[in-house]
């Protein structure tokens, strides 16, 4: 990956993640999510030392005893301040597709992410969506399948909702409101540009554009020190990948 | 646990609406304000999961990251692997992990290193290079089943399995 200042796109991607993260918060992350995990164990390990984390795959962050059900049963009960999920797909209103590719009956390509995202993108308060590939497969105007939906219809049981995207260029905010997505910020080394020709959609970017900040020297130390040593625990291919 | 369909909070919104046809939007009874999506319960005609202990009253010990007990209740027939097969009775002696008691359970059977290439929480962890031998021979029809005819037809039980990954004895 390329680096700005020394700092890897996944450090800047967890690091962005990472401050959005308050302390006190109740954070989960589910599978195959090694960026938002390692967000967490940053977060906690300096801004957010009383965040309650709910880590899948991991031993030490997974407060059950009684399997995914019970945390589904958490969730559901608004006990969830922040959760996060990955698109195959995300539209400019926020709408994300980890179902198929293609058509239902006829796909292209079929995606596991249904059984989490139809329940738990209703209930916790922010979700943040990740995804490092930007690219205009990715970033589409309109998803070929909502497996959630930025905006849930009137009347519909929804604790929070989309609160922002992050990718390995940018930083997308999600306006309620407008029920769409926005820049932002681009992260360090990338231009408007950039970001323009490898979205499908329009961007919304203010002006000027502002840029993700840089890991500071202290939150690369914790990445590279104590965070990666517990990721290694339930993420050691990708932690391997990333030195 | 054989109820016929539950309310799910969720759903409404998503395409899953649209492409399934038994799943259905209600007002809920008891506040008719909120729309709330019901889905049929699922049933299974066999249930098939890996744990760490067995005894010979069908009661089985395992993770509690599992839904082990929910399906074992969810199912009209479950079998349990196992790490080990125990003397006495598991539901009177104390244990780490969740108890699934032998009433949901039709069969235990004896399978160290039955998870693999998974992981046993606390026994062992992902094959990955065995992982990804499966993922690269999953991409066509062909790898694929070369893939089954050296790891499920070419072995003839769980021992033959274990040899040709290379935990003859059930190396922990």
């Amino acid at each position: 990956m390329a680096e700005a200042a020394g700092a890897s796109r996944a450090e800047v991607m967890a690091v962005a993640i990472a401050r959005r993260l308050r302390d006190g918060e109740t954070i989960a992350v589910g599978s195959v999510s090694p960026i938002p995990a390692s967000a967490c164990l940053l977060a906690k390990r300096s801004h957010a030392p009383s965040a309650r984390l709910i880590l899948l795959g991991s031993r030490a962050h997974f407060p059950f005893n009684g399997g995914v059900q019970e945390f589904y049963n958490f969730a559901v009960r608004g006990r969830l301040d922040v959760f996060f999920a990955s698109g195959a797909q995300i539209d400019q209103h926020g709408n994300f597709n980890l179902s198929v590719i293609g058509d239902y009956e006829k796909p292209k390509v079929r995606l596991p992410g249904g059984r989490a995202n139809g329940i738990l993108a209703f209930v916790a308060k922010r979700l943040i969506l990740f995804r490092t590939e930007h690219s205009r497969r990715v970033f589409v105007p309109k998803v070929d399948f909502v497996t959630a939906p930025g905006t849930a219809p009137e009347g519909v049981y929804r604790l929070g909702g989309l609160h922002a995207v992050v990718s390995d260029l940018c930083v997308f905010e999600f306006d309620r409101g407008r029920g769409r997505l926005e820049l932002g910020s681009v992260h360090p080394g990338v231009s408007l540009a950039d970001v323009e020709a490898k979205t499908a959609f329009p961007l919304h970017a203010p002006t000027p554009v502002p840029e993700t900040p840089l890991p500071t020297d202290a939150e690369l130390a914790l990445l590279r020190g104590a965070v990666r040593e517990e990721l290694q625990t339930f993420y050691p291919e990708f932690v391997k990948q990333q030195s | 646990m054989n109820v016929p369909f539950v309310p799910v909070r969720g759903l409404l919104g998503t395409d899953y609406m649209r492409v399934r046809p038994d799943f259905k939007a209600v007002p809920n009874p008891y506040d008719p304000r909120e729309e709330i999506a019901l889905v049929p319960a699922v049933a299974p005609d066999v249930a098939v999961f890996h744990g760490w202990k067995g005894d010979r009253h069908g009661n089985v010990v395992t993770s509690g990251a599992l839904d082990a007990k929910l399906i074992a209740q969810a199912s009209r027939r479950t079998v349990a692997t196992v790490e080990e097969i125990v003397d006495g009775d598991l539901t009177q002696a104390p244990h780490l992990g969740v108890l699934v008691p032998g009433i949901h359970v039709s069969a235990v059977v004896h399978a160290p290193r039955g998870a693999h290439p998974t992981s046993c929480e606390g026994r062992y962890a992902v094959d990955d290079a065995h992982v990804r031998e499966y993922i690269e021979a999953a991409q066509d029809d062909d790898t694929f089943a070369k893939w089954l005819d050296r790891y499920v037809y070419g072995v003839p039980d769980h021992a033959g399995y274990l040899e040709r990954v290379g935990l003859a004895g059930g190396a922990r």
